[in-house]
């Protein structure tokens, strides 16, 4: 016997190349993804504790460095919690589930880094430690002194202090220049509470700055550049016009003696370092395709830690408009706040907060996006909250904290009560853009609804609070 | 738990690049461990040239015959965008099936040199001729 229709049609899985960053699964069994645009976005995302906030932001950053392929700075690891990352992602179940998606687990390269000072604990795996260049420390010196009047006299004699080794000889040299001694003394108080901390490269050891340089042969470089100068010169004088490979200078960099810095690699070529240029650590590991995590675990509680967090800010926003390298790639930076509200808030009236509401607000032509995380959403600053593109809300209890979700998202009654009543996992993404959307038969479609659905899972290990054995 | 930048390494190493102290003058992540071949694992973008990331043994070809046994010959073409003063022709390598407006060159031009990568078995020109940078793009045998 022949049934004459089978009812039970099975069809073969068909691959689908996408661009957008997938973030989490529908309801409906689709795709939710954020599109790569020209303009970096705002993402936020917020929820009470142990709701799977970290872990979605996680899952974020993973696909934004392998996908997109773009740099990341980890700006504050408050709780050891990235440790993890350098591992891909080993729980069988999470594995499956990347493997419906044509995903595989892999790991991040993370750069731990730590801010010097003294009295710090330091940890037992690899890290890094951190330092500002003196020269910025006096530049700021309003952030990060407690100077009122006396301030303006310390910027004017600044480029007579520079050179100075020793706070002994900074007093001299202020003593000559200003006649008031309660001034100078005011002025050496203060600087020396911070030198004592050994916050500056001024007696520390620490990176403040690194250099970042490219193993180059110099037959790549230059093919004819090993013979002799002359040599070179009289069979390929300079022309007149057309594009000149490398500039004169260039040309006698690598030739000079005692240049070879770099050892050789392979035998039989020689190698040089080339294209060497000075970054501060953050961006110095950023550059290379590394993701740089500054743990904050014990400058948080440092009266310094704002003043600290604007110098990191400040350097990364230069660069951004400034630098050869990053402006001519034009190459994007992404920032991970977690728990920014310890950074920035409304309470928190300090100059991060300043920062971070000039990141929001001008990061677009300076191709900057922002990735925060908070549990209290009504403490974000409002500027911050008003810029925010993209948010990913889990679970509340408080009504006040959907009610303020539903008034900047502009939200429906009925999915401001959905807030609340949110399992683990489950997330209601919102947009003032669109967001991109696959359904299970491949087809691709723009939508401005809010969408409810589960995350996805991270592609390196998230690190669990502990594990427990059931018996 | 103690290496955690293990991966970190690996990357830098596949790029062929480093990190160096600029006080001490010391690198910073120097590699040291087991070499996994990152080349198909990592998909790298553009800012990373590929020059950096392939490993290379590179001999040049004296001898303009070991090029034709590779069914290879260096052929000329009229230039319209010349890249220096007086320049009339470009150098190209094709195969034996010359293209049209390709002139046949049975010894090897002045001023060229063949450089031919034993480990990824491909093969290029240098010369004044070649490119405005003076090296030609690679081709695979």
């Amino acid at each position: 016997m022949k049934f004459a229709y089978q009812f039970t049609e099975k069809k073969e899985p068909v691959t689908i190349w996408i661009n957008e960053l997938p973030v989490m699964v529908n309801e409906a069994n689709e795709l939710v993804c954020i599109p790569h645009s020209i303009d970096m976005p705002v993402i936020g995302t917020v929820g009470k504790r142990a709701s799977g906030k970290s872990y979605m932001n996680h899952s974020m950053i993973d696909r934004i460095y392998w996908y997109w392929k773009e740099p990341l700075l980890c700006m504050n690891d408050l709780t050891h919690e990235l440790i993890s990352w350098g591992r891909a992602n080993s729980s069988k179940q999470q594995i499956e589930l990347l493997a419906k998606y044509g995903e595989s687990p892999k790991p991040l390269p993370i750069v731990y880094l730590y801010p010097h000072f003294k009295n710090i604990i330091l940890p037992d795996h690899d890290f890094y430690e951190l330092s500002i260049p003196f020269e910025f420390f006096l530049q700021s010196a309003p952030y990060f002194l407690d100077l009122k009047k006396s301030a303006d006299h310390l910027k004017l004699n600044l480029k007579y202090i520079m050179h100075c080794k020793s706070p002994e000889e900074i007093q001299e040299e202020l003593s000559l220049r200003i006649k008031n001694k309660n001034i100078v003394q005011t002025i050496m108080v203060s600087l020396r509470k911070y030198v004592d901390e050994e916050l500056t490269d001024f007696n520390s050891n620490a990176l403040s700055y690194v250099d970042v340089g490219d193993y180059a042969s110099m037959a790549a470089m230059y093919p004819y550049a090993e013979m002799e100068e002359d040599k070179a010169r009289r069979l390929y004088p300079p022309r007149k016009y057309g594009p000149i490979p490398f500039t004169k200078e260039q040309f006698d960099y690598f030739l000079e003696d005692g240049r070879e810095i770099g050892y050789p690699i392979e035998s039989g070529l020689k190698y040089y370092w080339s294209n060497r240029s000075r970054y501060t650590p953050m961006l110095g590991f950023a550059r290379q395709n590394l993701i740089p995590v500054l743990n904050t675990e014990q400058l948080r509680s440092k009266k310094y830690f704002h003043s600290y967090m604007y110098y990191l800010l400040d350097v990364i926003i230069n660069n951004q408009s400034r630098d050869k390298y990053w402006s001519t790639n034009s190459l994007p930076v992404w920032l991970f706040f977690d728990e920014v509200t310890r950074v920035a808030s409304t309470t928190l009236k300090k100059e991060t907060t300043d920062k971070l509401r000039e990141i929001a607000q001008s990061g677009r032509p300076l191709r900057m996006g922002l990735l925060y995380v908070t549990q209290d959403y009504v403490k974000v600053d409002s500027i911050l909250r008003s810029q925010t593109t993209y948010l990913f809300s889990f679970r509340f209890t408080a009504k006040s904290q959907a009610k303020t979700i539903r008034d900047d998202m502009h939200l429906s009654e009925y999915e401001e009560e959905e807030i609340l009543s949110l399992r683990k996992h489950e997330v209601l993404g919102m947009t003032s853009e669109h967001f991109v959307v696959y359904s299970p038969d491949g087809q691709r479609y723009e939508t401005e609804k809010t969408q409810k659905g589960i995350s996805l899972p991270p592609l390196s290990e998230h690190s669990r609070p502990r594990s427990i054995t059931h018996t | 738990m103690k290496h955690i930048h293990h991966f970190a390494k690996l990357v830098l190493k596949s790029q062929g690049k480093a990190i160096i102290n600029s006080r001490t003058e010391k690198t910073l992540l120097k590699f040291a461990g087991n070499t996994v071949d990152l080349r198909k694992f990592l998909k790298l973008p553009h800012m990373f040239p590929e020059e950096n990331v392939t490993t290379r043994k590179v001999i040049e070809l004296g001898d303009y015959n070991d090029l034709k046994r590779k069914n290879l010959i260096v052929s000329s073409i009229q230039t319209t965008t010349p890249w220096f003063a007086s320049q009339k022709v470009r150098y190209i390598l094709t195969d034996k099936r010359i293209p049209r407006g390709h002139q046949y060159w049975d010894n090897c031009p002045h001023g060229v040199k063949i450089q031919f990568d034993k480990v990824n078995n491909v093969i290029r020109l240098l010369g004044r001729n070649v490119s405005p940078n003076f090296i030609g793009p690679w081709r695979q045998l």
